[in-house]
């Protein structure tokens, strides 16, 4: 499975509903609309980078969800939206705690459910803390994905397993989002070797823990080389952000044919 | 699930609202803390250090002049100027940078606003053997010069933040992904009480001694204790350092100082707790200034130290507990508080602490001559000449 993270509103609105309509035309599996924070913990400084100039255009929480209506009304108009749980039909909102918190959760679930976003996935909200909020989104039908890294202990990977839905998010290294390249200058030692058996470890207890989950690895996958690395791992799911973000910024043509090219050139190789 | 073995919240506030990469660090770190705390080696190496480096105890000193120039209660400092790197901040430096030798990382970071905390890691990790990095927002080091030369002098790399506001917010949002990118061999020593759990905790028990040796020495020389202890507060270590030993004290009146900047009627302040609402940032829940989407707002303040827009979650706490009450003053009354300190006492107070004897205008025609006013003069102000007309 091919899951794609996007900043909402970055480059701009329009941009974000017609990559969007590709990635729902492209039979993307899952869509991860990021909603931008003022202070982004978890990423590297190209999804930092997106995030503030998305806010520098105002965009926020009531804009996203009009964003996701529209796209999917247009999709709708053309006749492909279709009634499949794939693309913006499967999509679940990066947001990290704040702006979840300020919002108000039941407003937030409201909002979900009448855009028919199916879920939430707050990288700064631990299993913990992440209980309550969980409970209440479950008990309207909505998801909690939680986070699990090559760092965690055992009993949190099998807590972790036991309450994620409906994938389990592995981190794929220690450190935040971004290409090597992009995190080279936070990196002190990065000893690839290590981490890959740390991380071969970590997918192996997850499927012990929930043999019927996926598995969605992230974090650094920025090529078809990488994401084919990632399913000679034992996963279900390869998630692609920062490398999106790149190609769509970088993409000047009218119908963003650039972006659609880097997203078809993932496809054959994560089915 | 392991169950953290120091109370995680004040209240609703604290918390650790991090990613996953981490919790296993912040884990170990509480259980290093609760290892050594009472252990009778590590505390007499701390106190040694404590002693014979930093120069404790710091003295309560009366200050005559300014006591006579309101004419009304006594006015105590409690000289937290006088240690080592000339603030507070070394308190809780040392004590980490040994845990951290203790869980077996030789190199740290820290995120610093004035510079003090700066000061503070850098000098524990020369004297205790350390690799150190301090990430700065690049505003900051403009206007806090001379702390970049020391910290640098002492080895220290001192990384520039260009993001966002480019000051302490932003300097510890960056240490705090350094942080998640090596978090195997680097130990992070913030400089408040803020953060995750255990760090707003751990900085407070390290600062406490502020407060245990005020309220001791207080006792001794005037045989009963303060009705009022005053501090400033940004991220809130010195104030909470002062206050917790006073906390169950129920005729001392503790009160906290905020930064009101350009004024609490403008958008320029960092009044966290005057202004603000709660939210998390950087890994706990507290009052914060934000938007109506819950985006974190700059922060405006003359003073480094105080220019960050949140505030530790155990001062969260104690407002709405009301066990401390928390008022603000301006850059103009600083700056005014400043230079009268200067003039009557011969003691140049950090532009942070400044803030705290501004608020005596407001606080001492109130009092009686028989009351005790203590206020902790958290750290001196050499490295803000620069900024001072």
């Amino acid at each position: 499975m091919l899951t794609i993270f996007l900043t909402a509103g970055y480059p701009n609105t329009e941009r974000t509903i017609k990559a969007l309509k590709i990635l729902h035309e492209e039979n993307v599996d899952l869509v991860e609309l990021g909603v931008p924070f003022s202070d982004p913990l978890a990423d590297g400084p190209v999804i930092q980078n997106s995030s503030f100039k998305a806010l520098e255009s105002g965009i926020n929480i009531d804009k996203i969800f009009e964003i996701i209506s529209r796209t999917k009304e247009e999709l709708n108009t053309n006749g492909s939206l279709g009634s499949e749980v794939k693309g913006v039909n499967n999509l679940i909102l990066f947001t990290y705690y704040n702006p979840v918190y300020n919002y108000g959760l039941d407003k937030l679930i409201e909002k979900c459910l009448n855009t028919g976003v199916k879920g939430l996935l707050i990288p700064d909200l631990p299993v913990d803390e992440a209980e309550e909020l969980r409970a209440k989104l479950n008990e309207h039908g909505l998801t909690l994905t939680l986070l699990a890294a090559i760092t965690s202990t055992d009993e949190r990977l099998q807590k972790i397993a036991e309450l994620s839905e409906p994938f389990i998010y592995l981190v794929s290294r220690i450190g935040i989002t971004g290409s090597n390249k992009d995190i080279n200058n936070l990196q002190e030692n990065n000893d690839e070797a290590k981490q890959l058996a740390l991380l071969k470890e970590k997918i192996a207890k997850l499927k012990n823990y929930a043999p019927d989950k996926a598995i969605g690895l992230g974090f650094g996958i920025d090529s078809p080389e990488k994401v084919k690395a990632t399913f000679e791992l034992d996963v279900d799911m390869a998630i692609i952000g920062t490398k999106a973000i790149r190609v769509l910024e970088a993409d000047s043509s009218e119908n963003l044919n650039e972006f659609r090219d880097f997203i078809k050139s993932l496809r054959p190789i994560s089915v | 699930m392991e169950k953290t073995k120091l109370p995680k919240y004040f209240g609703k506030f604290g918390g650790q609202y991090v990613p996953e990469t981490l919790m296993p660090a912040l884990e170990e770190f509480e259980d290093v803390f609760l290892k050594f705390k009472d252990d009778p080696e590590f505390k007499n190496e701390l106190n040694y250090y404590l002693k014979n480096y930093v120069g404790r105890e710091t003295p309560l000193y009366f200050a005559k002049r300014l006591t006579d120039y309101y004419g009304k209660a006594k006015i105590y400092l409690k000289r937290e100027d006088l240690n080592h790197t000339g603030a507070h901040k070394i308190n809780n430096a040392i004590a980490q940078a040994l845990l951290a030798k203790k869980i077996g990382k030789s190199k740290i970071i820290a995120e610093t606003g004035a510079g003090q905390h700066g000061v503070a890691t850098a000098t524990a990790c020369a004297l205790l053997g350390l690799e150190c990095k301090v990430f700065m927002g690049a505003l900051d080091i403009e206007r806090q010069a001379p702390n970049v030369k020391r910290m640098k002098l002492m080895g220290a790399e001192v990384i520039p933040v260009t993001s966002g506001s480019a000051t302490l917010k932003d300097a510890t949002s960056e240490a705090i992904r350094y942080w998640v990118t090596n978090v195997t061999d680097t130990h992070y020593i913030i400089g408040s009480v803020v953060g995750p759990h255990p760090y707003p905790t751990i900085v407070r028990e390290f600062q406490a001694v502020i407060g245990e040796e005020a309220r001791a020495q207080c006792l001794e020389v005037e045989g009963k204790l303060p009705e009022y202890v005053l501090a400033c507060v940004g991220g809130g270590s010195n104030a909470i350092g002062i206050f917790h030993p006073f906390r169950e004290d129920k005729d001392v009146q503790l009160i906290a100082i905020e930064a009101a900047g350009n004024g609490l009627d403008t958008e320029k302040h960092a009044a966290s707790i005057s202004l603000g609402k709660p939210g998390v940032l950087h890994g706990s829940m507290s009052y914060l200034l934000q938007d109506d989407y819950g985006q974190i707002q700059e922060a405006h303040s003359v003073s480094a130290g105080l220019d960050y827009p949140g505030i530790g979650p155990e001062h969260s706490y104690y407002k709405d507990e009301g066990i401390a009450k928390y008022v603000a003053v301006t850059d103009e009354e600083a700056l005014a508080a400043f230079k009268l300190v200067s003039r009557m006492e011969g003691i140049i107070p950090a532009l942070e602490t400044a803030h705290a004897f501004a608020y005596l205008e407001t606080l001492m025609p109130e009092t009686k001559e028989a009351e005790i006013v203590v206020l902790n003069l958290s750290g001196r102000g050499d490295k803000d000449l620069g900024s001072i007309k």
